[in-house]
């Protein structure tokens, strides 16, 4: 051991601690560098080129709740608070009509259906990411907007939290996500779809329920089902011009 | 087809407690005694001369503290800059909150020429850190002569008339921060715009009168019945119209008969029956203005109609605060989803509830209190003569 040691001299002993300290350097700013891309995924230029869209099919739609278990995970979400969840509609012999959303149908809907109920379906519901949007026309420092490509954001740094976006909103998809305090909704996964990548609940929708696309573009396939058949939006009379479209949605549904 | 007994996930919690209410209610207080004020000079109303300084104070100490609830409200008050770095022209409420400052700034003013006199007095009588106090109240300007009284006299007759305006414009936005809502139903209704403009009328004058009746009666100061008598004539006039008002707006909602009025009906017969049926409208508004118009029409024995004027006085404080709690707190009890209503049970001890209301309560009474130690709003007992 004594005659090992005797061979490793200062210069060896320095050229080894230099070379070593080199590779962590190179190897921490590489590191460095791929967490700061994924933190801070790079937009592209052309934003004006999209619009993004949901279309619902709710003949589609199971309320298996995969895709609201994947958005929860996906956005790091409390169990309070949901960015989408799908609600139940049940219809009697009387024309009454029961609904229900146990924790968003997070876990899909455990209980049996009535027994008195003759029509029943599943309504999926999120942001609609309107284009007159009363959450934005309201916020009063700006921290709500319309992104370029057509999707209503918010700007966690600036919001204070005061909740009048989440009073505004007809559709009940606000709410303020304490800590940290401010508004939080759908933002239609912004890190994911531009990076080539759909919304995390249309990837997981096993039934392909949920179609999205970009509005602007003619080939798209939600431009196409748009095109040829007959849709509608929630709450028309309020004017917001949403961009969640449903495909087989009935008067009941709010 | 009915539905009931559904509330969206996200809207199963209030965003907007009991103590957002306090808000409007303290504005409403704040310009309704300055209106009274203002038109005190612009018309010339002699008779409500000596209740003007104690109507700007009083207007002061509840406006200065009216925007208190809602930044407790907020969930993030370490970005409250925000609101005049990046405002949005869009908003009401960044509307609202420039033009209270800019109110505030105007009642402020006011009284400064208002006190200017007695200061510039006190000034010449001081010695030591008390004279160089009131030099900095006065700015330095310390002359006061026959010309120098003309010209704040006038200069108080041209705030009066910009205050009317401004007032009309601060309590607009007010009610826009609501009524500009088309989501929310019970915001919606075809004259809340007008209802709660109104209101901000019969609670200045009654908050003015139960203030002057109070404070005579704790420091036995005589009382000028003339000044007394006209604030409650414009009281009963304005409680007959902000009751008329409300009456309408529910006939013209029942007589629309459209799926709002049965959304509404539902909450109004519902979880609004006592806070706003009973309350509200039968015993503090109704109340009010039988004893109101009583006072004002039979001829009573003085002591008796002061009385009845005092607790007149007390029903509407009450009444409009239950109108701005019916408003806000009612709004949010009708869901969303349309498909039934929420339940709301305060907290006594939680952030922005009871507790806070009441504290926020106390506070303009503790402003001027500390005002009136400086500056008098009503001469000394002991130098003018009991009135007969």
């Amino acid at each position: 051991m004594r005659e090992d040691h005797s061979h490793l001299t200062r210069r060896k002993f320095m050229r080894w601690v230099l070379a070593n300290a080199a590779g962590v350097c190179v190897g921490s700013l590489s590191a460095w560098g791929k967490f700061a891309e994924q933190s801070e995924p790079s937009l592209p230029d052309n934003l004006e080129e999209y619009d993004w869209g949901f279309l619902i099919d709710i003949s589609r739609c199971i309320g298996c709740g995969r895709c609201v278990a994947a958005c929860n995970q996906e956005n790091h979400l409390s169990a309070n608070h949901f960015r989408t969840w799908i609600e139940r509609y049940e219809i009697d012999e009387q024309n009454r009509v029961y609904i229900d959303s146990p924790r968003g149908a997070v876990r899909g809907f455990l209980s049996n259906r009535r027994k008195t109920s003759v029509k029943g379906y599943f309504v999926p519901k999120q942001c609609h990411q309107c284009r007159d949007s009363a959450c934005t026309q309201v916020c009063p420092v700006g921290a709500t907007y319309h992104a370029p490509d057509g999707v209503v954001l918010i700007d966690q740094e600036q919001c204070i939290g005061c909740g009048y976006c989440v009073q505004a909103c007809p559709y009940g998809c606000r709410y303020i996500a304490d800590p940290p305090g401010v508004a939080d909704k759908c933002d239609m996964c912004y890190h994911r779809i531009h990076q080539n990548q759909k919304p995390v609940c249309v990837d997981f929708c096993p039934t392909h329920a949920r179609i999205f696309g970009n509005l602007k573009d003619p080939q798209s396939p939600i431009r196409q089902i748009l095109r040829k058949r007959h849709y509608t939006t929630l709450k028309p009379e309020n004017k917001t011009d949403p961009k969640c479209f449903y495909l087989d949605l009935n008067p009941e549904v709010k | 087809m009915d539905a009931a007994g559904y509330t969206f996930p996200n809207d199963l919690y209030f965003t907007w407690t009991v103590i957002i209410a306090w808000c409007p209610y303290l504005i409403s207080l704040g310009i309704g005694i300055h209106l009274v004020s203002s038109l005190s000079y612009i018309f010339r109303l002699e008779s409500l001369q000596p209740v003007i300084r104690f109507a700007l104070v009083l207007s002061f100490a509840l406006l200065s503290i009216a925007t208190f609830p809602l930044w407790i409200q907020l969930h993030r008050l370490d970005r409250i800059v925000n609101l005049l770095i990046t405002p949005n022209p869009n908003s009401p409420l960044t509307a609202f909150v420039i033009l209270h400052l800019f109110y505030l700034l105007l009642v402020l003013i006011q009284i400064w020429f208002h006190y200017r006199s007695d200061a510039i007095d006190r000034y010449h009588n001081r010695r030591g850190v008390r004279k160089i106090w009131y030099y900095l109240v006065l700015l330095g300007a310390t002359q006061k002569n026959q010309r120098t009284e003309n010209i704040d006299q006038k200069i108080r007759q041209i705030l009066a008339c910009i205050s009317l305006p401004l007032a009309a414009a601060l309590l607009s936005c007010l009610v826009f921060v609501f009524a500009a809502i088309h989501s929310n139903l019970w915001w919606n209704t075809p004259l809340i715009f007008f209802i709660l403009i109104f209101s901000a009328v019969p609670a200045g004058c009654a908050a003015l009168s139960f203030g002057y009746l109070l404070i005579n009666f704790v420091r036995r100061i005589p009382l000028k019945q003339n000044t007394l008598n006209t604030v409650n004539r414009f009281l009963w006039f304005s409680v007959i119209i902000a009751l008329l008002l409300e009456l309408i707006n529910f006939l013209a909602l029942s007589y629309d008969y459209t799926e709002k009025w049965f959304h509404l009906k539902s909450l109004i017969a519902g979880p609004l029956k006592y806070p706003y049926l009973i309350f509200q409208l039968t015993l503090c508004a109704a109340g009010s203005c039988v004893l109101l118009t009583m006072t004002n029409l039979l001829r009573l024995p003085q002591r008796l109609a002061n009385f009845l004027n005092f607790t007149a006085c007390f029903l509407i404080l009450i009444e409009v605060l239950l109108a701005w709690q019916n408003v806000i707190i009612g709004g949010q009890l009708l869901t969303k989803s349309l498909a039934g209503s929420a339940d709301f049970l305060p907290g006594f001890y939680r952030k922005e509830v009871l507790l806070t209301a009441l504290v926020v309560c106390v506070i303009p009474y503790v402003i001027l209190w500390c005002f009136d130690k400086i500056f008098p709003f009503f001469p000394d007992p002991r130098e003018i003569e009991p009135q007969n």
